[in-house]
């Protein structure tokens, strides 16, 4: 019966993608619809909890994901009636595999094999999953609750994050015996999907299977998507928001902007630190488009209101529900606002962090070769190289504001290193972006496949 | 179609080429193997994923309590072991926090295991029913608690000791 359950999940949200932007291909689709589609499904019964008082049991865990595809199917009946079917552009004929594309599509789809079987054949046992997150998904089942009674004596580590993961896992024990780890396999593979279907729009399908296996195989990211953490759900939901984004200043796509919006909302129902990079994508957007006299105003403040309104979701719970007093920026630039010492500390941590390949990989050298490769003056991809300097930004002023009070080194080296993983997909698409950095790659395929006697590799995308 | 330029009627008329495939492939799965000796060496946690994947090919069908031992060793058989002796209303008192064995320092742990029991550390020791004995830390409760290095739930109450039968291989 989980199966069932996470099939309407993901149908809900497949028919949201599908509403807001009919021209994207299946996959893709799939793959933004399953974040989608749990965010849509837990919010709904989070809501039905607090405010209705409807116990988080069978019956709701059922019913809410069954009234919201019965809701979406109704507007998307009633939107393709007033509009006309989508134009999707012309499917381009595929070119046969390269020899080095189908060695590198066995090495992705063996990463993606041993991620998933770990992962549902591993049950919790990482400290933060146990004493966090599967044990408030426990509580919220045995109690029927949200707000778990152990929030009241601290009984729980971490109990003021939003309930986005661990209200996940108390639906699939609701749904029935699947290992609920299989929400973090179903993010990896979404977030590996949606990578490559990014990165495939302007480069080739060597190139894109190149930055695809660097980030699934980032050794945090392999190590996070078997774990019961939070880390993988953020990237997955930063990641995608971005690559919309991007998607959006590069084409003029407006409804990768909304989605984008949506995306980084359900990132702050997963997260309270996204916010910082939810209103940082926000200052971004505004830059660009008042730098190119052209954006989109409704969809950057719908998408600044589901920022806005996933984080307002869990902290006014936790204010008027919970009783805990409202924290605001309380602790940050407490030790005043310039310490510059604690500054240059930061930027070295970020610095030592992702260049780290036992953290990151070859994730931080790639994007480091992008910027010093490529001059600013010669760069083409704009969008992402900004795009992924706002977010690193956004990243030094987390923690230099969070550890500029006293000395939390280990805060900088272990959530710092955990937010950073965030930043990855970012990175590795301004480097696929970059047409001088992937150029040589394809060359080395051309070459080869008439080494042996192959045919030529098809073209590369343009976007 | 097959004309004289596809690549495969090039091939059989090449002998030559079949011997560079091979040898490409050849390199590449050199490479790749190489590659993840390297990160194997460098990355303790892909070690640790290699020996979670060799334990479940080994054991397809393991029961969740062989995976957990696996994974917390016989800190996972000593709270299996205070959950079946407490009654649900206690309250454990736990190692500190700087024990050896990590997870019987840590009161979240414990509650996770031992729920609807609750667990606290010796700041709130008043509050508790049942102390652990663990080897290399014992609770400060008195002179009544025997100090050998067995494993055992103490009743704070009573002072009764019940010991665990932890068996001749274990420590």
């Amino acid at each position: 019966m989980s199966i069932m359950g996470i099939a309407l999940t993901l149908l809900s949200g497949w028919l949201l993608v599908d509403i807001v932007k009919p021209a994207l291909s299946t996959l893709p689709k799939l793959a933004l619809g399953w974040g989608f589609g749990l965010a849509l499904v837990t919010v709904g019964v989070y809501l039905a909890n607090v405010l209705l008082g409807a116990p988080i049991a069978t019956p709701l865990a059922w019913a809410w994901p069954v009234a919201c595809n019965a809701a979406l199917i109704t507007i998307r009946w009633i939107v393709r009636q007033r509009l006309s079917p989508p134009s999707r552009p012309p499917a381009r004929p595929r070119a046969p595999w390269t020899m080095l594309e189908a060695w590198l599509c066995v090495i992705l789809a063996l990463g993606i094999l041993v991620t998933i079987v770990q992962a549902l054949y591993w049950p919790f046992f990482d400290w933060d999953s146990l004493a966090t997150y599967d044990f408030k998904a426990r509580l919220m089942v045995l109690q029927g609750n949200v707000n778990v009674r152990e929030y009241s004596n601290v009984g729980i580590g971490n109990w003021d994050y939003p309930p986005h993961i661990p209200l996940s896992y108390s639906l699939i024990y609701l749904w029935g015996a699947a290992p609920p780890k299989i929400i973090i396999a179903l993010f990896y593979v979404s977030l590996v999907v949606f990578f490559y279907h990014s990165a495939t729009q302007t480069a080739s399908r060597l190139g894109s299977l190149l930055s695809a296996l660097a980030l699934i195989l980032t050794p945090t990211i392999f190590l996070w998507a078997t774990h019961g953490m939070l880390d993988l759900p953020a990237t997955y939901y930063l990641g995608a928001a971005l690559c919309l984004l991007e998607e959006w200043a590069r084409k003029d796509d407006r409804p990768s902007f909304l989605l984008a919006g949506m995306m980084l909302g359900a990132a702050c129902w997963t997260r309270t630190n996204a916010l910082a990079f939810g209103l940082s994508c926000a200052a971004w957007a505004l830059l660009l488009g008042i730098w190119h006299r052209n954006w989109p105003v409704r969809h950057w403040l719908a998408g600044l209101a589901s920022v806005f309104g996933a984080t307002a979701l869990w902290q006014v719970n936790l204010v008027l529900g919970l009783g805990r007093p409202f924290m605001g920026g309380a602790g940050v630039f407490d030790a005043g606002l310039l310490n510059l010492p604690r500054l240059w500390e930061t930027l070295a941590g970020l610095a030592v962090q992702l260049l780290d390949p036992r953290l990151f990989g070859v994730a931080g050298w790639m994007f480091l070769a992008a910027i010093v490769l490529v001059p600013l003056k010669r760069a083409r991809a704009f969008a992402s190289l900004t795009l992924a300097l706002f977010v690193l930004l956004t990243w030094l002023a987390v923690f230099y504001g969070w550890t500029v009070g006293e000395s939390r080194t280990v805060t900088l080296f272990d959530s710092g290193q955990r937010v950073l993983l965030n930043c990855i997909p970012i990175l590795l698409l301004h480097f696929v972006r970059e047409p001088a950095l992937i150029q040589p790659v394809d060359a080395i395929n051309a070459w080869l496949q008439r080494f042996v006697g192959w045919p030529a590799p098809g073209p590369a995308a343009n976007g | 179609m097959t004309t004289d330029n596809h690549p495969e009627k090039r091939a059989a008329s090449q002998p030559g080429l079949w011997i560079r495939r091979v040898a490409v492939i050849g390199g590449l799965l050199v490479i790749t193997l190489a590659l993840f000796a390297a990160a194997l060496l460098v990355q303790p946690s892909l070690q640790k994923k290699v020996r979670d994947l060799r334990f479940a090919a080994r054991q397809p069908f393991a029961t969740y309590d062989d995976k957990m031992r696996l994974q917390m060793g016989i800190a996972y058989d000593y709270l299996v072991f205070v959950r079946a002796h407490m009654p649900e209303s206690g309250v454990i008192l736990v190692a500190p926090p700087t024990f050896s064995l990590p997870h019987l320092g840590s009161v979240s742990i414990a509650r996770y295991f031992l729920y609807p029991r609750d667990a606290v550390h010796q700041d709130q020791a008043s509050r508790a029913t049942h102390a652990m004995l663990v080897p290399g830390w014992r609770p400060d409760i008195g002179s009544t608690i025997p100090t050998t290095d067995s494993w055992g739930l103490v009743d704070m109450g009573t002072g009764q000791v019940t010991w665990m039968n932890t068996g001749p291989e274990r420590p």
